[in-house]
């Protein structure tokens, strides 16, 4: 699992790749909690995300609390199509908003 | 032509991951599409960790039998622990929230039966054994 952080004008694009599972995702889940201190709007780039389970979902989910709590927003974009499923599944794609490429994304931050 | 594999993973969630890896290196894995890769991969965390996080009464280590068959058409994972009798076809669905309410707890049972062809379950010899079949796409 790797994450890759970079902000621009109010906006982080996290960019994560590899594998969001039972194993990964409480590393990345702090490593993630100590860099939303940054604030402002977030994306999440998962054009290179293979796999999420129930456990990495959890992190999403984190992440939209915390942000919505700071004022800022949080945008999912390029699932590839098994992330996808299991977004839509489990009721996330009603909760986030889900965007098909980076741009939309940042459409969808403003 | 069938073919099975067996494991025996205590119940330890890291042992259960090296324990993925370990069958995403089998050549009968590395055949099957991304789709099916992905379910497979998915039952097999969800519902172990399950078992992992809250099958057992007591502390201290613990076996869980698991196969997983390769067929031509489809896949067969069985998992059979001696915790606690659960039968996972009776868990609730969990509740649709927003994100503020929205809790976690039973999505990976929900995310499991939703993806997999079938499941079933049984209580046999004090074991809880549960069979998943999943087709190949």
């Amino acid at each position: 699992m790797e994450l890759d952080f970079k902000s621009e004008n109010g906006v982080t694009v996290l960019t994560m790749s590899g594998r969001l599972d039972s194993a990964t995702s409480g590393p990345a889940e702090q490593k993630i909690s100590e860099e939303l201190s940054r604030g402002g709007s977030w994306i999440v780039l998962m054009r290179d995300l293979e796999y999420v389970s129930s456990a990495g979902l959890r992190v999403f989910l984190l992440m939209a609390k915390r942000l919505r709590a700071a004022g800022g927003k949080l945008a999912l974009a390029e699932p590839a199509p098994g992330v996808r499923e299991v977004l839509d599944i489990s009721g996330f794609s009603t909760i986030f908003t889900i965007c098909g490429d980076l741009n939309d994304a940042r459409t969808a931050l403003q | 032509m069938y073919k099975e594999f067996l494991f025996h993973l205590p119940n330890d969630i890291g042992k259960l991951m090296q324990l993925a890896a370990e069958i995403r290196q089998l050549k009968e894995y590395e055949d099957l599409s991304p789709k099916t890769q992905y379910v497979l991969d998915l039952a097999l965390e969800e519902m172990a960790t399950n078992i992992i996080k809250y099958g057992y009464d007591e502390p201290g280590t613990r076996t869980i039998e698991i196969s997983v068959g390769f067929n031509q058409k489809d896949l067969r994972l069985v998992l059979s622990d001696d915790g606690h009798e659960f039968n996972p076809l009776e868990a609730q669905a969990p509740a649709e929230a927003g994100i503020e309410e929205r809790d976690i707890g039973g999505m990976g049972i929900y995310l499991t039966r939703n993806l997999v062809r079938s499941m079933e379950y049984e209580r046999k010899e004090n074991r809880n054994v549960l069979s998943i079949c999943i087709d190949k796409e």
